[in-house]
């Protein structure tokens, strides 16, 4: 027995020395040789990125980039980043979001990288604000991402509605015939799992949830603005006119798949998901402007859209400046991601590239879907500044709304929650609040 | 001493004779009941992973499908993202398998050197021990990871290994079993015939201890398999996931990331069945009188 | 454990070594030992030092500066006095509730009815109730997770709403009872078998039936393994993480501080504040340790009554 259990368990514990002594290196950034390229770590979890790195690495022998795709992404990789970069391990180069940047900036994970970089007076003011604080360029912005209404034509057109809603008047009317017309049928969902999507919506009836003068903030989430937009879909949630579940879980997938859920107000990203969502309806959807608050306003506003970071930890900023620079800010680069990760550019300069004039593939029926978007981001409004905690504000809604959602309790009592909690934090770590 | 289970003596001279043809309904009906309970889940999972993505919502539930759905689900699972189901599966056994391992034979050196020996500062270590069964492992995951992310150590196959190496209640049953099931006369003899003490450790303690040991790597493969928090925290390289936080991420939505349900659902039921097949081939080394014979001391 | 603690103690005169003091015992003992003060004991350590600072962000819009100040028991106050801490300790407290009894009634009487004389199928059924402990929590929580879900599920999710207010904790309750329910029958039983057989003879000749003879005389007999599977299923719903967690995309009826665990790791990942997180986890810490001490206490005092 002695002898073939330690050998019985032999084979497992070579397995573990020799697999974890093969494999025990960190991500954290890359560093060349005395001699020979510099090596770049790029974290980044879009689709189709790798196409975009290997392009970019064939022309480059001399900076050379290794694409790392996280297992988490959104606010999940940005913790790990912020604690990582005590540690510095964090790789060179990362993928973060616009409402994201004054959370890297006042967690030490990201650089200015003002020296590195040309110039950037392709891009408008609304786009710059994103990304520059206090005089310096916290990167270099890649896409803009309007919200947009998602529609299924062809449920549409049965029920009689021949245009998409252009108010939200119009909007819950159009829901209340989806709805009496077939119960199981709801116009939209209300989605409390995704702080961004009611943060957009809030942004276009012209709410300012953050604003900065000098080094004192000012943070209003429960702005009349934002109160409006809660109380409206409490409404229709009170009405059963929108389901009451949130987007991407199994729930919400099936309701996609069977066209139970006719619409979904999302980003311009949204025909990038919908292959995964419900592939069968492929070439049923339309894509329209959000409807409007009064007629004729063309405000809009933006869920994600991204800078690629030069991280602190980076011993190696120029060339991952340089990287990053080619990537956002140049027609090669635009091109691939056009292609391969269908982004929107962000600066005006390229949102006419030819590699634009065919739509997303799930989008095949309405060909000028980009001249869509083009009209949609020239038109996109936003909040003066996002807080250095959205974290905790995003976590919140969700947890709070959630909550509502499931009590039926009220969206406002809600909304100040996330608003207190956003100040009590804020005033915890030691920001000036007005 | 241990009061371990005795085999069960031979029980059918007990019994009044009358009874004995006519079974005992209300027993093996509770019984079977407890086992549709726990097996309707596995059945679903079976029958579910015989359908596409698009059948799934609209057929019965346990209705299975036959139209190969299932063959083309098994290979869509194992082909996902460059095989890293597979990935996954090999890193869990390095894990659980390996790690269990290592762990058992700490949880044996220790149990036996502090069951068959006084040394100085052994009670000491001992009531340490008894001390560190009350702290819980999860408990302590996300303490572990903010003790080694400033050292960097985090993200790493040993970040999810070496907090689970030491086991205070594993090395509390390999003493109990120690003290029960190595006589000390028996070490007495070897040594007068002049073995060394390691020798005798290897030679005669572990083989005694050999079914307590099989049990105990079960258990800690079973621990280490069940603690999510703990790889959850420390890692954030794909290529380094167990298969708990594999599968979790195919179902957590996120931007960017399909949510294809056949797949994952193919993968639990790949994750089930080798599982079931190990238990079931070891299942005579399931020595859990140890456990609740722990009990009695 | 349910040991007396005076149990590890001094080895008999015969083994009390005349000789050299070996220096084996002391090799053996030290990888454990180290293992031990490495990563049980000094992750809770620094879990209280951290406790006891805070972030502060100073200079400018967004802080040039960032550092660690001390910060007393401001965290522990700020734990103590957070509604949503209580709420979680409360819902974990209601899966336990709803959860340990039920574990421990499900698993006596199975283990009973394995006993039973003249039972049948007991290989088949004791194997199949033992199975779902080789399933992972999180495997099972997607399990359940698909069963419970209107579009997917076998048993009646289109009726019931498993997700619901008060439904949500029989659901949570109900993925952690299915994982652990056979190894707890399995130990029960263990101990059930090694109860003589000679106790029931006299009991049997004297005309008691099956059902009278496991209550009077089998329940007592396994009260300290019973006290067990109550302590360690205590303990699991302390740490409960992984079911919550796994089942939480699935719907809104479960926050991110759904419970305590789930809190720390949310103020420590989500929240990016590891000096709160360190405390509620320091603190979850010190209320476990109290209540394993509790529960053992009290179920030794409850099984040394029984067995008198």
């Amino acid at each position: 027995m002695n002898k073939k259990l330690l050998r019985a368990l032999a084979i497992p514990v070579s397995a573990v020395i020799g697999l974890a002594g093969l494999t025990a290196c960190s991500t954290a950034g890359g560093d060349s040789g005395s001699s020979g390229p510099v090596k770049l770590t790029f974290v980044n979890w879009d689709n189709g990125m790798d196409v975009v790195v290997a392009a970019w690495n064939k022309a480059n022998p001399n900076i050379q980039v290794k694409l790392i795709k996280p297992s988490g992404t959104g606010y999940t990789l940005y913790n790990k980043l912020i604690t990582d970069t005590k540690a510095g391990t964090n790789p060179d180069v990362a993928e973060i979001e616009y409402p994201a940047i004054p959370l890297m900036i006042s967690n030490k994970v990201i650089v200015p990288i003002d020296k590195y970089i040309s110039s950037l007076d392709n891009y408008s003011k609304n786009v710059l604000n994103r990304v520059q604080f206090e005089g310096k360029t916290y990167g270099v912005p890649q896409n803009i991402c309007p919200l947009v209404f998602f529609y299924r034509k062809d449920i549409f057109d049965a029920a009689g509605i021949t245009k998409p809603p252009a108010t939200w008047d119009e909007f819950a009317a159009d829901a209340a015939i989806i709805h009496s017309a077939n119960p199981k049928q709801y116009i939209s969902n209300f989605d409390a799992n995704s702080p961004e999507w009611f943060s957009g919506l809030s942004e276009q009836a012209g709410g300012n949830w953050w604003s900065a003068s000098g080094s004192t903030w000012s943070v209003n989430i429960d702005d009349a603005a934002t109160q409006k937009v809660a109380s409206y879909w409490q409404g229709l949630l009170d009405k059963d006119l929108v389901a009451p579940g949130p987007s991407w879980s199994t729930q919400w997938n099936t309701d996609m798949n069977t066209g139970n859920i006719v619409g979904w107000i999302s980003g311009q990203w949204a025909p990038n998901q919908l292959p995964s969502i419900a592939p069968d309806t492929a070439g049923k959807w339309a894509a329209a402007a959000v409807p409007a608050w009064t007629a004729g306003d063309k405000k809009i506003g933006t869920w994600g859209g991204e800078v690629e970071g030069v991280t602190a930890n980076s011993k190696h900023p120029a060339e991952a400046a340089k990287f990053v620079n080619w990537m956002n800010n140049s027609q090669e680069g635009l091109n691939l991601l056009i292609k391969n990760v269908q982004v929107f550019p962000a600066s005006a300069k390229y949102q006419s590239l030819p590699a634009l004039s065919t739509p997303p593939p799930f989008m095949s029926t309405q060909p000028d879907y980009n001249t869509l978007m083009a009209q949609l981001a020239s038109n996109v409004t936003g909040f003066d500044i996002w807080g250095p905690n959205a974290n905790i504000t995003f976590n919140t809604y969700s947890d709070a709304f959630g909550k509502a959602v499931t009590n039926k309790t009220s969206f406002l009592d809600a909304l100040k929650t996330v608003q207190d909690t956003t100040v009590a934090d804020m005033k915890k770590s030691g920001y000036t609040v007005k | 001493m241990t009061a371990i289970a005795t085999p069960r003596t031979a029980s059918a001279a007990g019994r009044p004779t009358g009874f004995r043809r006519r079974p005992n309904l209300i027993p093996t009906i509770i019984l079977l009941v407890g086992a549709v309970y726990c097996q309707v889940p596995v059945l679903w999972i079976l029958i579910a992973s015989t359908k596409s993505n698009g059948e799934l919502f609209s057929t019965p539930p346990l209705v299975p499908s036959f139209d190969g759905s299932f063959w083309s689900n098994m290979t869509g699972i194992l082909s996902y993202n460059h095989g890293i189901w597979l990935r996954w599966a090999l890193n869990t056994v390095l894990y659980a398998g390996g790690g269990g391992a290592l762990s058992t034979l700490i949880a044996a050196s220790a149990g036996y050197a502090l069951g068959k020996y006084t040394f100085r500062g052994s009670r000491f270590v001992f009531r340490t021990i008894v001390a560190a069964v009350l702290l819980p492992p999860v408990l302590l995951a996300v303490p572990q990871y903010l003790l080694l992310a400033p050292i960097g150590l985090t993200n790493t196959y040993w970040s999810v290994l070496l907090p689970q190496l030491v086991s205070p209640f594993a090395i509390y049953l390999c003493k109990i079993y120690a003290e029960a099931s190595v006589p000390d006369e028996l070490m007495e003899a070897a040594r007068i015939d002049g073995a060394t003490e390691w020798r005798i450790f290897h030679s005669i303690g572990l083989r005694l201890m050999g079914p307590a040991l099989i049990t105990v790597f079960l258990i800690q493969f079973i621990a280490v398999w069940n603690n999510f928090l703990l790889p959850f925290v420390m890692l954030t390289d794909n290529d380094l996931y167990p298969l708990t936080l594999g599968m979790y991420g195919m179902i957590m939505p996120t931007g960017g990331q399909p949510n294809q349900f056949s797949l994952v659902i193919a993968g639990v039921f790949l994750s089930i069945i080798p599982l079931a097949a190990i238990f079931l081939s070891l299942q005579r080394f399931w020595k859990i009188d140890l456990i609740s014979g722990g009990v009695k001391l | 454990m349910a040991i007396a603690l005076t149990a590890e103690g001094s080895p008999p005169a015969s083994r009390r070594s005349r000789r050299r003091r070996p220096a084996l015992p002391v090799l053996l003992v030290a990888p454990a030992v180290i293992l031990l003060l490495l990563f049980t004991f000094a992750p809770a350590v620094y879990a209280f030092v951290l406790s006891l600072l805070k972030n502060h962000v100073s200079g400018g819009l967004l802080g040039t500066s960032n550092e660690q100040v001390f910060a007393g028991i401001e965290n522990y106050i700020a734990t103590l006095t957070d509604s949503e801490f209580w709420g979680s300790l409360g819902r974990m407290l209601l899966v336990a509730a709803v959860g340990v009894p039920t574990v421990l009634i499900l698993a006596t009487v199975f283990a009973l009815c394995l006993d039973a004389n003249r039972a049948r199928l007991t290989g088949f059924s004791r194997l199949a109730i033992f199975l779902p402990y080789a399933v992972p929590g999180v495997i099972a929580s997607l399990l359940w997770g698909f069963l419970y879900l209107p579009a997917t599920s076998p048993i009646g999710g289109q009726f019931v709403d498993y997700f619901g207010n008060t439904t949500i904790f029989f659901a949570v309750a109900n993925v952690a009872v299915w994982g652990v329910l056979g190894f707890n029958m399995v130990v029960l039983y263990t101990a059930l078998k090694s109860i003589p057989r000679e106790l029931f003879d006299a009991a049997q000749i004297d005309g008691a039936s099956e059902l009278q003879l496991a209550l009077r005389i089998k329940l007592p007999m396994i009260a300290p393994a019973m006290t067990m599977v109550a302590l360690f299923s205590v303990i699991g719903a302390l740490q409960l993480f992984n079911e919550p967690t796994t089942l939480k995309p699935l719907t809104n009826a479960i926050s991110s501080t759904w419970v305590p665990l789930m809190r720390v790791y949310t103020d420590s990942f989500v929240n990016n504040d590891i000096y709160g997180g360190a405390a509620s986890a320091f603190t979850l810490l010190v209320m476990t340790v109290g209540v394993t001490v509790l529960v053992n206490v009290v179920g030794t005092r409850l099984s040394n009554r029984s067995s008198r």
